[in-house]
């Protein structure tokens, strides 16, 4: 696609401001036109317009020099940077005029809403570094900093991490588990080594959860070899058949470029080529999606006020025919009937989906559970308990929360092709009705939304967007930044089994053996309570992470189902009209009809005015089919 | 102060020696001669010193700073592929071992690292290569390089890891390990718990050392990087978890030291001009890699010059030299040398390694040689089984230095229960952090006689109270009587000297 003026950032502003000012336009019509459910629409199109947010999150391992990155690319030092440990929280970045930072803390029950506090801006940087507590000692799970930042004023908003795998960092799935709640990924590596294996299985993980990801190579300002490491690292992510750009950097020579107002220095820096991918790719592509729905709700909008008009026009042109207008009206109800009840293929589609995907989840976490107590087993039965139980009990905790979060995958991806597959059948069905409501051609390739574009849009807007808040909702506590503590519970301390005294006495005459079987035996105990521990653990995990599972997807077919209830609702209710007018026409004696016929050609001259408005709109943004 | 004697080498070196002269001329021994050989060789030679770390950790670097010379290869992509022995030898040659055969290797080496001409031979086969090497260095120590950890190709980690933690059955090849760490990751900790574990069933148990490596990189080239890095490294050394699976933590910058061992007088002289420039123009040079490398500037010195001092010292050390110079602190080549040796964190390494192990070494290797005379007797029948039989057990149970060694394995299998603080008072007592009186007592070289007998009194008390605690266990009882024994060991060599 030839760069459009969406796509250069620059006029973005006006075009926003072009698209509301049709949406106006098109509420106006639909509430003179009294369809209020098509107003409603409009009003939820317009509040996503209005305020989007983009959520880039900036992911690493530990030291890699992320929060450098951030500070370079917000133009503010707000994320500590230090030599040792810094960033233990995560810290969330957008756009105000005025300076605040808040602080968003964990809480132990899922249901409870998170406590905010505000603090002053000046103390962000301490809670970031867990160098400042509050009074009681709250573990904090977020930081929220607003401030003035030119690249975050389209809704971005970025955040930082605190990076994986130093020492008494946070394990990766904690990292996983937060990102379905990122648009995008900007995946940080430095200079100083090609990619690691885990790094690059990281990588091929999280491309299931965000297919937006992109790299930053930093600290090339100190490593000779640099364009060797990028070479290197090309060469593994082709290996991989990852397809992800890089981008070196130095966040060193930019904060010098930056104080000397230094443009060279500048494009040393390598920034500008990753600003520049941000402001297209992340930024005005979202905008663009964002965009082309509108245009999209508004054309279908205005075709269903059209088609009104078209019929009441044509029933009142040609009295004659209006027999069969009635009987075709008549069938065109029926069909938009269809598509309301139940039996309408995209219901089944619908249910069955559900039913499949719930099934398919659950299954899947049972098997992962049951394949890691056999390992649980397998592993205690070749240990003493009370030596490993500490590192036993970490490794568990680590080793579950990765299968739920792989669970959590499957379930995401799942929930997404449910939405894509009800979609399709929905518009196919949808399809039959439009074209019997004559409604013109051009503007159907609008309406509906080509299928290999649909995951940007799913992902964000009409019912993929809903199950993923949806999604997100359900899950947030456990897999938001904070800890898997929800489903730690309290780990049973074993006992500890001292040798019975007796025994000793025993051994003493009865020769050692004795004390070697009571030994035994009380291993043996201690393994098997071990076991136990352990399965119950899983099994609470198990019961835990299932139900909210289920909770997860009766929320997505509700949503789906209601969204696409609304929109039959109003295929049906436009066919209703079209029926219902042009029954009126015939009722109507000769003057009647001229004069309402009179009137009817000037509102569809007025919706035609509107639609070529949009089209033009859409004309402007580059929309395929326009 | 005097350390403990190291007879017991001796005995071991005798009675491995009067087990070999019983395989000669004798067929179905044949096998058993071989493995008393090799053991008597490990007796007699140096201390192994195997390097290890994730990839581009700086192995090779550290390697060669320790042999004061550049013979490791060292460019940016995965070089080590095979595991590399460097001992000293009376010339210079390359073999590799491949299949049990050894082979001899073409080699050359120009300015800079040794260059292997492996030949046909593929680096799966070849189990190791072996490079001899004059170098005083080496006389005391071989150092064994080998490839990364958590490499993209898992084939190269696997054969460190099995190098490093071989199977019961047999004992480690490497008496100790230089573990390279940039920081401590959560995959280093997964390995040092490995081998920890690994070692503590282990016949010998194998020492770690943790190096927080690269140091210069730590700051990203402010010139207070290395004053960091030591700090961090203090922070490693106190953490709970990899107290217990290295001794110690140290900062080193590799580079620094490998150049500091060989600064030419070339590259002084090219230091001085960018020293003397005016400071605004190297300013402008210094702020990276790529303007050092590769921009036009008015300081007279050829791009190829600065080309050379950066992969010499890399951009931390070329700013350090410039200020070393600069502030007067050094005026000629062999202060320089000196100043980043010094700095580089080199010289307490080698120090730890003396104080650690080369000591202690002889009791180490005495032990192994007489587990490993254990199991060939045990396996093979030799003709004076009983007599050698004997004089084992009795070299086992007088010394006290072996008991001292099964009780350290004990504490670290977690069969004594010691508090945390006990244990790490133990295994001080015990020698873990240096055998000689004052490392095991947590002093400094330089106290006073009546400090140390004070010291070592207050520890025998302790110790005599621990054991006599109705509640403490049998092995906790049994593990308090080997303290005090040790304690009194120093008494006694105290008032010999």
């Amino acid at each position: 696609m030839t760069s459009t003026p969406a796509q250069q950032g620059t006029t973005s502003q006006d075009i926003q401001a072009h698209a509301l000012h049709l949406l106006d336009l098109t509420k106006k019509a639909s509430t003179a036109y009294n369809r209020p459910d098509l107003t409603q629409r409009l009003n939820e199109t317009r509040r996503h317009v209005a305020d989007p947010t983009i959520r880039l999150m900036v992911v690493g391992e530990f030291k890699k020099g992320k929060s450098s990155l951030v500070n370079a690319l917000t133009l503010a030092e707000v994320c500590p940077v230090d030599d040792d440990i810094a960033t233990s929280v995560p810290t969330a970045i957008r756009h105000a005029e005025t300076p605040t930072a808040t602080v968003i803390y964990e809480t132990s029950d899922p249901e409870e809403e998170n406590e905010r506090q505000s603090i002053p801006f000046e103390q962000a940087a301490g809670f970031v570094m867990e160098t400042q507590r509050s009074a009681g000692s709250k573990r904090v799970r977020l930081v929220e900093i607003d401030l003035p930042s030119p690249l975050l004023q389209n809704g971005l908003t970025i955040i930082d991490t605190p990076g994986v795998g130093g020492l008494g960092s946070p394990n990766t799935s904690v990292t996983y588990g937060a990102l379905p709640m990122a648009d995008a990924l900007l995946f940080v590596t430095d200079a100083s080594q090609e990619f690691t294996k885990p790094e690059l299985d990281f990588l091929h993980t999280a491309q299931e959860f965000c297919p937006n990801i992109f790299c930053a190579l930093t600290k090339t300002d100190f490593f000779p070899e640099w364009r060797r490491i990028v070479e290197l690292d090309k060469s593994h992510f082709e290996r991989a058949e990852l397809a992800f750009p890089i981008f070196p950097v130095s966040s060193a020579l930019h904060r010098r470029a930056v104080q000397g107002d230094n443009l060279d220095l500048r494009t040393e820096s390598g920034y500008p080529p990753l600003v520049e991918h941000i402001k297209t790719e992340l930024i005005a592509k979202s905008q663009f999606v964002t965009l082309r729905s509108v245009v999209s709700d508004l054309i279908s909008v205005t075709q269903m006020i059209h088609s009104q008009f078209k019929a009441e026009h044509e029933a009142l042109a040609d009295p004659d025919k209006s027999a069969d207008l009635l009987s075709r009206l008549e069938g065109t109800k029926e069909k938009a009937d269809e598509l309301r009840s139940r039996l309408a293929r995209w219901q089944q589609t619908l249910s069955d989906g559900i039913q499949d995907l719930t099934s398919h989840v659950e299954f899947d976490l049972r098997h992962r559970m049951r394949n890691l107590t056999r390992l649980t087993d397998d592993a205690l039965d070749a240990s003493d308990p009370d030596e490993v139980w500490e590192e036993f009990s970490a490794w568990l905790q680590q080793q579950t929360a990765n299968q739920v979060v792989e669970n959590y995958a499957q379930l995401t991806k799942g929930a997404i092709e449910l939405a894509r597959r009800v979609t399709e059948h929905f518009h196919d069905d949808q399809d039959n009705i439009t074209d019997r409501l004559e409604i013109d051609a051009p503007s159907e390739a609008l309406a509906r939304i080509s299928l290999g574009e649909l995951d940007a849009s799913i992902r964000k807007f009409g019912a993929g967007g809903k199950v993923m808040t949806g999604l997100r909702g359900s899950y947030g506590t456990m897999l938001m930044f904070g800890m898997l503590g929800t489903y730690v519970g309290q780990m049973a301390h074993l006992a500890i089994g001292m040798i019975n005294p007796a025994t000793v006495l025993l051994g003493v005459f009865s020769g050692k053996k004795a004390i070697k079987d009571e030994k035994k035996r009380l291993l043996l105990q201690r393994q098997h309570q071990a076991k136990t521990t352990a399965h119950r653990y899983v099994d609470d995990v198990v019961f835990q992470v299932s139900s909210d599972s289920r909770a997860a997807l009766r929320q997505v077919q509700r949503t789906l189902r209601n969204e696409y209830q609304q929109r039959a609702d109003e295929l049906q209710k436009s066919a209703q009209e079209a029926y219902v007018t042009a029954q009126n026409a015939r009722k109507k004696n000769q003057n009647e009809c001229q004069h309402r016929l009179k009137e009817v050609e000037a509102e569809l001259k007025r919706i035609n005015t509107l639609r070529e408005m949009i089209l033009h709109f859409a004309k402007r943004l580059g929309v395929k089919g326009a | 102060m005097a350390s403990y004697p190291p007879s017991v080498i001796h005995q071991a070196k005798n009675l491995t020696e009067t087990a070999l002269a019983a395989t000669q001329s004798r067929e179905e021994l044949a096998h058993a001669g071989d493995i008393l050989h090799s053991s008597l060789d490990r007796l007699n030679g140096p201390l192994r010193v195997a390097i290890a770390g994730k990839i581009k950790a700086g192995k090779s670097t550290l390697l060669n700073a320790l042999v004061g010379e550049e013979l490791a290869p060292t460019d940016a992509g995965e070089c080590t592929r095979i595991i590399t022995w460097y001992q000293e030898g009376v010339t210079y040659k390359v073999v590799a071992e491949s299949h049990g055969k050894i082979i001899d290797l073409p080699f050359t080496r120009d300015e800079s690292a040794i260059e292997v001409d492996l030949g046909d031979l593929v680096a799966q086969e070849t189990s190791r290569i072996i490079i001899s090497w004059p170098s005083s260095a080496l006389h005391t120590i071989t150092l064994i390089d080998t490839p990364g950890l958590a490499s993209l190709s898992t084939d190269l980690s696997e054969r460190t890891i099995a190098f490093l933690t071989p199977g019961e059955e047999q004992a480690a090849q490497a008496d100790a390990v230089l573990y390279l760490m940039r920081h401590v990751h959560s995959e280093d900790i997964h390995f040092l718990e490995a081998f920890h574990d690994n070692a503590v069933s282990q016949a010998t148990p194998v020492n770690a050392i943790g190096i927080l490596s690269r140091a210069d990189e730590v700051g990203g080239g402010r010139l207070d990087s290395l004053e960091s890095a030591k700090k961090i490294a203090e922070r490693y050394k106190k953490d709970q978890k990899l107290r217990r699976l290295c001794q110690t933590v140290l900062p080193v910058a590799g580079l620094l030291a490998q150049t500091g061992c060989s600064l030419r007088e070339a590259e002084f002289r090219a230091l001085l001009v960018l020293a003397n420039a005016p400071k605004s123009e190297t300013d402008l040079l210094l702020l990276s890699v790529d303007r050092f490398a590769h921009a036009p500037s008015p300081v007279d010195l050829p791009i190829e010059a600065r080309r050379h001092l950066l992969s010499r010292l890399g951009l931390f050390g070329v700013r350090l030299s410039i200020a070393l110079i600069h502030h007067k602190i050094v005026r000629n080549a062999s202060q320089l040398s000196t100043e980043l040796v010094k700095r580089s964190g080199l010289i307490e390494l080698q120090e730890m390694l003396a104080m650690q192990f080369s000591s202690r070494n002889e009791i180490l290797k005495a032990r192994t040689a007489l587990l490993t005379l254990d199991a060939v007797i045990e396996k093979f029948h030799f003709p004076n089984t009983h007599e050698l039989r004997n004089q084992l057990e009795r070299i086992f149970s007088s010394t006290h230095e072996f008991t001292e060694i099964r009780l350290l394995n004990a504490i670290r299998a977690g069969n004594v229960r010691f508090s945390s603080e006990e244990i790490t008072d133990a295994e001080q007592l015990l020698g873990v952090r240096g055998n000689n009186i004052h490392s095991r007592l947590g002093l400094e070289k330089q106290e006073d006689i009546s400090i140390i007998r004070k010291k070592t009194f207050d520890e025998l008390s302790r110790w005599q109270r621990r054991a006599e605690n109705p509640i403490s266990t049998r092995e906790t009882v049994e593990a308090a009587r080997v303290l005090i024994r040790t304690c009194e060991g120093i008494l006694v060599t105290m008032a010999a000297a």
